[in-house]
């Protein structure tokens, strides 16, 4: 329960001949995260029609990136050399391509358009003729501003007037347009120096003739760009509807063959045969050479090799507690020779959170909060699996907001079992927190003497223990010699005790003497669970105090006291919520998992397909 | 009504322990919620990571918070 899934490195021998039988069971299997062989042989390489299957690939998906989401029907798996043949020969692939490049270029034209329109209109009132504006003895110089713009540069350039500079500007709205004739010789862009303006391209596309001309010619093409374009966008639609399915399905088909095509890239060969190995789980061995077997007739020899290399990491949970791992990962992903703490995670989280925000009413708000999340997000990605854990984490909310009778603040009159009142239980509440920190945190350092004990740093294990009886035997001692907590002799030895260990720890570790302090800060620190709990309940009460709506002060006021009510249990929901997760998280992270998390563990990659849509 | 001077000033006491922790976290955050911000805008990937560094300071406040109520535990005010 507390380790990740026991893993084998196996090594696989095999004839040529069977190669690519191998190759397909190991894919469909999905049990085999493939290493390179140390062993002093040759590489192998990829299959020969590595490449013709990557182009084939690199066409079907283009041309699904073109066509239109459709309904996809299930296919049964066509061989590689048959799908590389279907996808060069796919004549609807080849017309997709034509129509989006077609499109592409449509787009790009009616950019074009659009700027001509643009200038155009900016310059309509001048009466220019954009024909005749090449010359080998003047430039023209345009730009876009706006009435400050044009004061400042009309202003700059009338002392150039000597230099043959002409300035013309119209208005079209709030723009001003400003054409400059000048000798190629002055620098028009040392005038612009600070006035804000665009520069206009006068050599545009389709600025021919005079603005009228212009907006005539573009009106008149944008109306075929738009026909052609709606004619593309129909017949991309009728190519969607007929072979998108097939083509996606193509694509599947492709991955897969491509992913076994280039996996021998992996293994080491000898003259007639070649050599696979690869880490599996220790459960599926036997099923790894019974599925080798019998695609080989036998022709597979398997052997589980011992190495001292690390592990890559599987962990195997239901499906609904998968987003905790997702969480741990984020963090760090756990290494496959320390102890696994998801568990421990899965339980403390959801309590601490629960703590947190401890209000039915909230609890019920959360989830459903979270399940909206959970509908709008990809669930490979952090706030999925965040709001997959914060669902969760909404019944431990309600559970302690029912312990606590709590609902938006408002008291039922009932008494539950292990009752507790966040205003008159303030200090068994606090005592209750830190001791629940003593305990993690005292786990932790457990599972810290463990891990190094297992990693065989067996000084840092014993140092680890000793720190411990620094911290309890001291506390005996303070407890003993301020506060009477225990008679004389009692805390003269546990001090003794005491100022032994933390010499042996000192001697033993100079990192673990210096962490001592955080075994007592640390667990103070779960204090904050009560802190943020009764914070909660304290601004909700205060809401319900002050703005509680009454029909007996009329319905106008009843309406503003309400939404005044809702809105401001929303904010203290939110804040609540947002502390919980983060507080619930960072309590386990930081003053938890610091006590013996290694992390930087190597992920499992099988190698394998998930087939969703083609039957082997 | 008579003013127990010794509640008073544990009551004071309780509110500079909670003020002290709230300032302290408060410098602290401004720091890492500005470079952390600035980490954001070139990797949003950090998001998670940030946000726990975030709140580490958040502890200063509940040290604040424990010794208040200590405080007001001894002096009788809860």
């Amino acid at each position: 329960m507390l380790r990740t899934e026991p893993m084998a490195k196996i090594r696989v021998i095999s004839i040529d001949a069977s190669k690519a039988a191998v190759v397909a069971a190991l894919h469909a299997i999905g049990a085999i995260d493939l290493r390179k062989s140390s062993l002093n042989l040759g590489d192998d390489r990829p299959a020969d029609n590595a490449a013709d299957l990557s182009d084939a690939l690199i066409r079907v998906s283009g041309a699904l990136q073109l066509l239109a989401r459709q309904p996809v029907a299930k296919e049964g798996h066509r061989g590689a050399a048959a799908l590389a043949r279907e996808a060069r020969a796919y004549a609807a692939i080849d017309e997709t391509y034509s129509l989006g490049n077609e499109r592409k270029s449509l787009n790009d034209d009616l950019k074009a358009v659009g700027y001509a329109e643009r200038v155009a209109q900016l310059f309509s009132g001048s009466g220019i003729n954009f024909s005749r504006m090449a010359s080998d003895y003047v430039a023209y110089s345009a730009f876009e501003t706006d009435k400050k713009g044009a004061q400042q540069f009309i202003r700059a350039a009338k002392g150039h007037k000597a230099n043959g500079i002409e300035v013309k500007a119209s208005r079209s709205g709030k723009k001003f347009a400003i054409l400059v004739v000048h000798s190629k010789s002055v620098a028009v862009d040392e005038l612009m120096k600070g006035v804000k303006a665009n520069e206009l391209d006068l050599t545009a596309k389709y600025l021919t003739g005079t603005c009228a001309d212009v907006m005539r010619s573009m009106s008149a093409r944008r109306k075929d760009d738009a026909t052609r374009l709606r004619q593309i966008a129909e017949r991309l639609a009728a190519l969607s509807r007929k072979h998108y399915s097939r083509l996606f399905c193509m694509r599947e088909m492709l991955e897969i063959e491509l992913a076994r095509a280039e996996a021998s890239s992996m293994f080491k060969r000898t003259e007639s045969t070649f050599i696979i190995e690869g880490w599996v789980q220790k459960r599926h061995v036997d099923m790894v050479l019974q599925k080798l077997s019998s695609v080989t007739n036998g022709r597979a020899y398997l052997e589980e090799l011992h190495t001292d290399e690390l592990a890559p990491t599987h962990t195997r949970r239901p499906k609904f507690l998968r987003p905790f791992d997702y969480l741990v990962g984020f963090y760090s992903l756990q290494r496959s020779d320390e102890i696994d703490p998801t568990w421990i995670f899965i339980i403390s989280f959801p309590i601490f959170y629960g703590l947190m925000v401890t209000d039915v009413g909230y609890g019920i708000a959360s989830l459903i909060l979270a399940t909206l999340i959970t509908r709008r997000t990809d669930p490979d990605g952090l706030m999925y699996n965040a709001a997959k854990v914060w669902q969760l984490n909404s019944f431990a909310a309600m559970a302690f907001g029912v312990l606590s009778n709590q609902y938006f603040g408002f008291q039922l009159g009932y008494v539950p079992p292990f009752h507790f009142d966040w205003l008159q239980n303030t200090p068994e509440l606090i005592a209750i927190t830190v001791l629940f920190g003593v305990a993690q945190v005292i786990l932790g350092l457990v599972i810290g003497i463990v891990n190094s004990y297992g990693h065989g740093h067996k000084k840092i294990a014993v140092a680890r223990f000793t720190s411990i009886l620094v911290v309890a035997f001291g506390t005996i001692a303070v407890a003993g010699a301020f506060f009477g907590a225990f008679n004389a002799l009692i805390a003269e030895i546990s001090g003794a005790i005491a100022v032994v260990s933390l010499l042996l720890t000192g001697v033993l570790s100079g990192s673990e003497a210096t962490e001592i302090t955080n075994l007592i800060t640390h667990p103070l620190s779960y204090a904050r669970l009560m802190g943020f709990g009764l914070g909660s309940v304290i601004i909700a009460f205060l809401i319900d105090m002050a703005f509680t709506p009454s029909l007996a002060n009329g319905i106008p006021m009843f309406i503003l006291f309400g939404v005044i009510f809702v809105l401001l249990h929303f904010l203290n929901m939110i804040l609540s919520i947002f502390e919980g997760i983060v507080q619930g998280v960072r309590l386990n992270f930081v003053e938890f998992f610091s006590k013996f998390y290694l992390g930087n563990g190597i992920p499992f990659r099988p190698f394998g397909y998930k087939r969703v849509h083609t039957k082997e | 009504m008579a003013i127990d001077m010794n509640a008073a000033i544990a009551a004071i006491g309780a509110g500079v322990a909670i003020a002290g922790g709230a300032i302290g976290t408060g410098v602290a955050q401004s720091g890492i919620g500005s470079a952390g911000l600035g980490l954001i805008a070139e990797k949003k990937e950090n998001l998670g990571i940030v946000l726990l560094f975030f709140v580490i300071p958040e502890t200063l406040l509940i040290f604040g918070f424990v010794i208040a109520i200590l405080v007001m535990l001894q002096a009788g005010l809860i």
